[in-house]
């Protein structure tokens, strides 16, 4: 029913593994500092999905229709 | 388990030091090459001229004068202080301070001399001018007088018509020989701009018995007394009679005309002419020879001038941190008070052998830990990127000793809200750009002095650049580039009602009906393209971005709620958790959560149900049927359990805390008087504190303030976050105008001129207005949204800063 929004979504989750591991494997600054960053990364991509699901769920069963201008409107 | 950086300020610890006298200078040195400890003022009481450095600290700031001077004198000279990279090993601050007022009197006794000269000098000049003009006047009269006499020979007498001819001179002829004598003259120089009153003054003061001649210098020269350029001419005033020129030269001194002697004969001229050209010359000479030296002097100064300006600098905040020591009655030692990091104490030791042992000092510094009540100050190790974010929370107020920082995921937050604000990724582009051009100058920008506006900015590169990064992102969420749509993620979700395989061009039913949505599935990423440019643009994507922001906000706002918890935790706080947090937390929950539920279950069912409606009539009258805007089953009970939760919460919130308060006083109290007689005397010590008053009126009224600001907090700071609404839309419409109204319109002539001139104008705007005046508005709403809706959730703010005694922090002001 919502394929394309639990996909995406999945994306997302993805991207949050992603720059967790990326930072305890490329960016290593003690483990202080990880916590930080991981801190960082997942809360970009929280609100970076918050945003994108919103805007999603908004249009998957919209009231209003987009109704075009006609000629010279 | 190891602490998060930056989310709680270092764990700081006050600390002792005893320092004997003779390595005091060293061990100051060194902890501030080390600039990990912030000394305290151990005597406060004292005035900075009773201190036991008083003279030292006064002696520096007499270096640092004569510095200051050398600096000036030059900067006067035009000359470029050429600072010698290599430090020519240590400088002691005595022998510093013997060459420095060695070069000091040397170089005032050259800039007394250069001046006397300059004086001699322009004085000279005048005199040469006088000379020259004067005796072109005498000659000139005299020519003309000979040659009336010659005519007046040859027999034309009377002839009345030349006009020009030297009355004076020729009564001069006519009349004796020892009448000449009383006709004197004075002679010299006077400003052009007092010529005119000048000339008035000395006809009424004469009644007008004298006779003025007066020829302008064609140059400016240097007056005298004054060492200005100024427009001059030279005069010469004739007149009869000793009273007369008394009352003249007075009136010279008056306008201050410089007088000048001038011999009447021809020969004395010429030979006083020669004189004075033989004079300038070798004064100029002289000059030449003066500056040169002055300016060999300064070169020598400028070499050492930077790394002495920062040796007296240093010097003098060693002197005044000493200052700051109290003193042992046998001045054998010197007692530090201070706060450092737990984690700097071994640098710090170390530190501190090394001074004693440069020092060879026989005892070492006594480094130990004090306990005590007093608040240390709040330290975060920030780096430059986290730093600018660290600043946006501190302007707001530092935080509390080991408060949960904001900061942390203020990081993100902040500029995601602003992009929130400013989602075009055209825009993005441009501001990403600009924040690449300050990162990649960043070493140039860093060591160079900027402007105020400029600086900000560049303080804010890093900021620039996530901020711009976000909006790329939510440009593409909300499909603007430019106000432009782009159907970058696939063909829109909508087609024509009555055709789908036909253009929306060719599509009757869409300027009337609308057009269809085509499947379950909406546009995969952000905006449909094609919502923009049609009529129901504005109703959806307000609708659309009001609710956004509500959710967001709540979540926020949540966020803020449960760092609160983190707090209490950390300060072991439980009356706090129960009954603060868990209120609150139920309070927002019961209320905005619930209606962010209502938002997204419409959402997900398409339901038409009235959300306004429905939240208002919660309260009005909970027990009705819902009747068409029920969205899901239950939701009456629901509705009713939430009413009471909220209702509930308020008096929780109020009552127990303070209550609790209370009551364990009263405990601590009557357990008190039965304590053990011997005890008290330890716990005197640091027991100060434990006596404090215990004020429930004081108490209640604090918790009753808390309780209403976050109650009508939780309804006013939901709202504050319709702001993200509000200034999306303005960026977008005003996009949307400039793109439509300026560019297009101009793309509507076939006229490359139009054309160009609408690109120009659209090119301005946007710069002028959404890339630098929306970028600071939105800038200031996401700061207002951090500072007020999220941290007073949790944020006290009333912390201070560490300012550790360090050379790398010292600036130019402290000299």
């Amino acid at each position: 029913m919502a394929a394309g929004f639990l996909l995406t979504s999945v994306y997302f989750l993805f991207a949050s593994l992603v720059g967790t591991l990326s930072v305890k494997l490329w960016y290593d600054k003690g483990s202080a500092a990880n916590k930080l960053h991981m801190l960082l990364v997942n809360t970009a991509v929280i609100c970076c999905y918050l945003i994108w699901a919103i805007v999603w769920m908004a249009q998957w069963h919209p009231l209003v229709v987009p109704i075009l201008k006609a000629e010279g409107e | 388990m190891v602490q998060m950086e930056l989310f709680r300020s270092q764990e700081m610890n006050l600390v002792q030091l005893i320092i004997p006298s003779e390595s005091a200078h060293d061990t100051v040195t060194y902890l501030a090459q080390l600039g990990l400890l912030q000394f305290k003022d151990l005597n406060p009481d004292k005035s900075p001229f009773q201190r036991t450095y008083a003279n030292q600290v006064k002696r520096c700031g007499e270096m640092a004068r004569k510095l200051r001077y050398f600096k000036d004198q030059t900067a006067k000279a035009g000359l470029t202080p050429a600072a010698r990279p290599a430090m020519d090993g240590d400088v002691d601050l005595d022998e510093l301070e013997v060459k420095l007022s060695e070069l000091e009197s040397e170089l005032i006794e050259i800039l007394a001399n250069t001046e006397k000269l300059k004086r001699t000098h322009s004085e000279l000049t005048e005199l040469h001018l006088v000379l020259k003009k004067a005796g072109a006047f005498f000659s000139s009269a005299r020519d003309n007088a000979t040659e009336a006499q010659r005519r007046e020979l040859e027999g034309l007498s009377g002839s009345n018509e030349d006009i020009d001819r030297p009355l004076l001179l020729e009564q001069e002829m006519q009349t004796e020989p020892s009448k000449q004598v009383r006709l004197g003259y004075v002679s010299g120089v006077v400003p052009k701009s007092k010529a005119l009153p000048f000339e008035r003054i000395l006809f009424r003061a004469t009644r007008g018995n004298m006779f003025l001649k007066q020829a302008p210098i064609e140059e400016p020269v240097i007056d005298p007394a004054s060492g200005e350029k100024v427009e001059k001419i030279v005069f010469v005033v004739f007149f009869a009679g000793e009273r007369a020129r008394l009352k003249v030269t007075k009136i010279c001194e008056a306008f201050g005309a410089n007088r000048y002697p001038f011999p009447e004969e021809g020969s004395r001229q010429s030979a006083l002419q020669l004189q004075v050209a033989s004079r300038l010359d070798e004064l100029q000479q002289t000059l030449d020879a003066g500056t040169h030296h002055r300016d060999n002097v300064l070169t020598t100064i400028g070499y050492n001038l930077e790394q002495w300006t920062l040796l007296v600098r240093r010097e003098k905040a060693v002197y005044h941190t000493l200052n700051m020591l109290s003193i042992d009655v046998t001045r054998k030692c010197l007692v530090a008070e201070g706060w450092c990091p737990v984690s700097a104490k071994d640098q710090i030791q170390d530190a501190l052998q090394r001074a004693a042992f440069d020092a060879n000092s026989q005892v070492p510094t006594i480094f130990q830990f004090l306990h005590t009540k007093e608040a240390p100050p709040t330290y975060f190790k920030t780096n430059k990127f986290t730093g600018a974010f660290q600043e946006i929370v501190d302007a707001y107020g530092v935080a509390r000793y080991q408060e949960a920082n904001p900061g942390v995921f203020t990081i993100v937050t902040f500029p995601f809200l602003f992009a929130v604000m400013f989602g075009d990724w055209g825009h993005g582009i441009i501001l990403l750009l600009a924040s690449f051009f300050l990162l990649w100058n960043e070493k140039k920008f860093m060591s160079q002095k900027l402007g105020d506006i400029m600086d900000m900015a560049f303080g804010g590169r890093y900021v620039i650049l996530l901020m711009s990064i976000f909006s790329i992102y939510t440009g593409f969420i909300y499909n603007e580039f430019f106000s432009v749509p782009f159907r970058i993620f696939g063909e829109s979700a909508y087609t024509c009602r009555d055709h789908p395989d036909t253009h929306w061009d060719q599509c009757e039913s869409a300027t009337s009906v609308g057009l269809i949505k085509l499947g379950d599935q909406p546009y995969p990423f952000g905006l449909d393209p094609a919502w923009h440019g049609s009529r129901s643009e504005l109703p959806f994507t307000n609708s659309l971005k009001m609710k956004m922001s509500i959710l967001l906000g709540v979540t926020q706002m949540n966020v803020g709620i449960m760092l609160s918890y983190f707090n209490a935790k950390f300060y072991s706080n439980s009356l706090n958790i129960w009954y603060e947090f868990v209120p609150q937390i139920l309070f927002l929950g019961s209320l905005f959560g619930y209606l962010s539920i209502l938002i997204i279950v419409k959402w997900c069912t398409g339901s038409q149900a009235d959300l306004y409606h429905v939240m208002i009539y919660m309260f009005l009258s909970p027990l009705d049927d819902l009747g068409d805007n029920q969205l899901f089953w239950g939701q009456g009970y629901l509705q009713v359990a939430l009413l009471i939760i909220a209702f509930v919460a308020v008096p929780w919130m109020l009552l127990p805390k303070p209550l609790i308060l209370k009551k364990q006083h009263e405990q601590k109290l009557a357990g008190r008087s039965y304590g053990v007689l011997g005890e008290s005397d330890a716990e005197s010590v640091d027991g100060d504190d434990e006596h404090e008053e215990f004020e429930f009126g004081e108490v209640f009224v604090h918790q009753m303030i808390h309780t209403i600001e976050f109650v009508l907090g939780a309804v006013s700071n939901t709202a504050s976050y319709l702001r993200l609404w509000a200034l999306s839309l303005a960026h977008a419409e005003l996009s949307a105008v400039f793109y439509e109204r300026v560019l297009m319109l101009s793309f509507g002539y076939d006229n490359i001129l139009i054309r160009f001139i609408g690109i120009v104008v659209f090119a301005i705007a946007t710069l002028g207005v959404l890339l630098v005046m929306e970028t600071l508005s939105a800038f200031l709403h996401a700061l207002r949204l951090h500072w007020v809706e999220f941290q007073n959730k949790f944020y006290m703010g009333d912390g201070y800063k560490f300012h550790p005694f360090a050379f790398a922090t010292l600036s130019e002001e402290d000299d």
